[in-house]
């Protein structure tokens, strides 16, 4: 019996612009990382000296692991903060409270607006000589302060930026799964006199966890490849003592900027993205395993 | 014997038929096609097209195109389309003072200029950003890249403060100003606004020193230079450059500051003029030098850097054509004059009072920078790039001026 295999119709092209696009160049870096290639010009073999220069040089590997340390600190706060925030939002849009409509709007709104516009508005409101918020503190007899530019407050507005302009798709997330959630469950519950608080917690949380594990991915892998906000804030050093400092800022110094020898670099760059990969898989597949248990079967 | 004669009269009469100084070039009739140029900022946008419409003026059958890349990695751009085989005919390169033209010639992307382009009316200082070994790669611009002290004449004038003419007094009208609530100097936290503000207060501070790094007599982590730099350290402590300016990281708001005249100075590169006069065209500001004890003055900066031909360009003629009229007088005059610039030869005369002004302020002495010195005498070549990362960090109070001068010794010869 001849075996029908119309489906490599369908898969061929999705896999073939998959291997040009998304396979190809993963092996080409991994290739690059082994090289000290400038970006032109011939390419040479240097064996393992880019990763042996990344974890023992004595101006590099302290700047890398400060970076790789804030891209952590930052996972931290996705973890305990951000996922809990939007959860917490989610909830109460779930259960309508007043101006739940308005509220939902304006929560959404800062995720269609692109980072480096969210960054340029904080500039204009932290900006110590041309921000706002200097200039109401002094009008009030409060005393300013260099905001993004001191090490105690650098982090911890980063993170409240994020919060307010990137919760927004969590949140949505959250409220889609609470509105997924069969009515008549929730309707069960209420005749049999469950509190709100019962509620919450035996029906809507264990209901709700495969949209924890989602989140939770995303954000993970946002928190390890932020870039944007950073370098607008904090400039392409990483702000005052690093604290704005992130593994993608490293790798852009060393790349295209100044680095290690104040010329392009592709080859170290690409070690570095190298190591930023298992980096990344790592956390995910530890992530991925806890989370596993969050799924449930209908 | 005929033949040797006839071979003896054409090769003299080829000789002869060029110009002094060995330069070829072709009529003008005889150039045509499309040129492509890249800039690396939008402020020479004006200054670019003035100067194409000069050039189409004696070669109307060349088409130029320009691209302003003003992205913070043209570098980047830059090799990718050349390696790419896509790149533009001419593009902007720093010259030899960053690592990147000095990278592209290596890698033969750079085409050599020399007897293809009439370079006689650029001084030989300027040259030194376009002569690598035997070869040149650039066009350089005689604009006077220097760095200067703006000043509020008003705020002077409201205040009774006047014009330092020693490094004493200088010194003084700082404290005097913050003495008043007003912040004496704006600056930017970022490793070249506050490098544009060193090197002038250096050249006050010690003008002796300064002098001698022209040939490197001076060394870059000399005494006079950690001492210097110490004194820029105090004067952030004591909250010349505002209470808050570590927040302050961009140089677009260290001028902002001084244009509302929420500070008395800026100290900034003389470039910064144009924008200064754009932001608040009411702006009643002056510029001087730093003085130095004995009431000298010099301007510290360097010519600025042009265009390199692309080696792989497709229509050299042209490229080459557009090269030899950017390396003229009557090329270095617009470009100058347009720009609002602080003149760099003596045959051009800066077009505005505010460059006239920077000008005259430096007594007729320029000194080298110092972060010219790193790149040009560093032993490996990464005396700059240490600079880079670790220039705010005295400031931050994570290294010491002296572990800081250590460290950029460590990379000179």
């Amino acid at each position: 019996m001849k075996k029908n295999r119309n489906y490599l119709f369908f898969i061929t092209p999705a896999f073939i612009l998959y291997t040009i696009f998304v396979a190809l160049p993963i092996v080409i870096v991994m290739f690059l990382g082994f090289t000290d290639w400038s970006g032109m010009g011939e390419i040479h073999l240097v064996g393992i000296k880019n990763f042996v220069t990344i974890f023992t040089d004595k101006r590099f590997a302290p700047e890398f692991f400060n970076a790789l340390k804030n891209n952590l600190k930052y996972l931290l706060c996705v973890w305990l903060i951000i996922t809990p925030f939007q959860y917490l939002v989610a909830y109460l849009l779930f259960i309508k409270i007043p101006a739940h409509k308005y509220i939902k709007f304006m929560v959404f709104l800062p995720y269609v607006i692109s980072t480096t516009i969210v960054s340029f508005f904080a500039t204009l409101i932290f900006n110590p000589n041309i921000g706002f918020l200097n200039n109401f503190l002094g009008k009030i007899g409060m005393a300013s302060g260099a905001w993004f530019g001191d090490p105690k407050w650098a982090f911890k507005l980063l993170i409240l930026l994020i919060l307010w302009q990137g919760s927004g798709s969590g949140i949505m997330i959250f409220y889609s799964n609470f509105m997924d959630i069969s009515s008549d469950v929730m309707e069960a519950s209420r005749i049999d006199g469950c509190t709100e608080w019962q509620r919450f917690l035996h029906i809507l949380l264990p209901l709700s966890l495969p949209s924890c594990a989602s989140n939770i991915t995303m954000s993970t892998i946002w928190a390890l490849a932020i870039f944007d906000m950073p370098f607008i804030l904090g400039g392409i050093n990483g702000g005052i003592n690093g604290t704005l400092d992130f593994a993608n800022l490293v790798f852009y110094r060393y790349t295209f900027g100044s680095g290690l020898n104040g010329k392009s670099d592709l080859g170290f760059g690409a070690a570095i993205v190298l190591i930023m990969f298992i980096v990344m898989m790592a956390v995910t597949l530890l992530q991925n395993k806890l989370l596993s248990k969050f799924e449930y079967d209908n | 014997m005929k033949r040797k004669l006839i071979t003896m009269i054409l090769t003299s009469a080829l000789v002869l038929s060029l110009p002094i100084g060995g330069t070829v070039t072709l009529a003008a009739e005889d150039v045509s096609g499309t040129i492509v140029i890249w800039e690396h900022d939008y402020s020479f946008e004006d200054s670019l097209t003035e100067l194409v419409a000069a050039f189409n003026e004696e070669y109307p059958d060349v088409s130029v195109e320009y691209e302003i890349k003003a992205d913070g990695d043209y570098y980047s751009l830059l090799q990718t389309a050349i390696q790419s085989g896509s790149g533009p005919d001419l593009f902007w390169t720093n010259g030899t003072a960053t690592t990147n033209m000095p990278d592209l010639v290596s890698n033969s992307a750079c085409e050599d200029l020399t007897d293809k382009v009439d370079f006689s009316f650029i001084s030989d200082s300027a040259m030194d950003l376009a002569k690598i070994d035997d070869g040149i790669y650039s066009v350089p611009w005689m604009t006077l890249d220097t760095r200067t002290v703006f000043y509020n004449k008003d705020m002077f004038e409201e205040n009774g403060w006047t014009v330092p003419t020693t490094f004493d007094e200088f010194e003084k009208l700082l404290a005097t100003i913050k003495e008043a609530g007003i912040t004496p100097i704006s600056l930017a936290h970022d490793s070249w606004s506050a490098l544009f503000a060193f090197e002038p207060i250096l050249a006050g501070y010690s003008p002796e020193y300064s002098a001698g790094l022209q040939d490197y007599t001076s060394k870059a982590d000399g005494q006079e230079a950690r001492e210097a730099l110490q004194k820029m350290v105090d004067w952030a402590e004591a909250g010349y450059f505002g209470d808050n300016w570590t927040g302050v990281i961009d140089n677009q708001a260290q001028i902002l500051a001084f244009t509302t005249g929420s500070t008395a100075m800026n100290i900034a590169g003389s470039w910064d003029a144009a924008t200064i006069s754009f932001n608040n065209p009411g702006l009643n500001y002056g510029a001087f030098a730093i003085p130095s004890e004995d009431g000298t003055t010099g301007l510290v900066g360097t010519a600025a850097n042009g265009f390199s031909v692309n080696a792989a360009s497709e229509n050299m003629d042209a490229a080459i054509a557009f090269a030899n009229f950017c390396a003229s007088k009557e090329a270095q005059t617009i470009w100058v004059q347009s720009l609002g610039a602080v003149s760099g030869s003596e045959e051009i005369e800066a077009s505005t009072d505010i460059a006239k002004e920077i000008s005259e302020s430096g007594s007729g002495t320029t000194y080298r920078s110092w972060q010219n010195v790193l790149s040009s005498y560093s032993s490996t070549g990464q005396a700059s790039t240490v600079w880079d990362a670790d220039f705010m960090k005295v400031f931050d109070g994570t290294l010491t001026v002296d572990e800081f001068m250590d460290e950029i010794a460590a990379e000179m010869e």
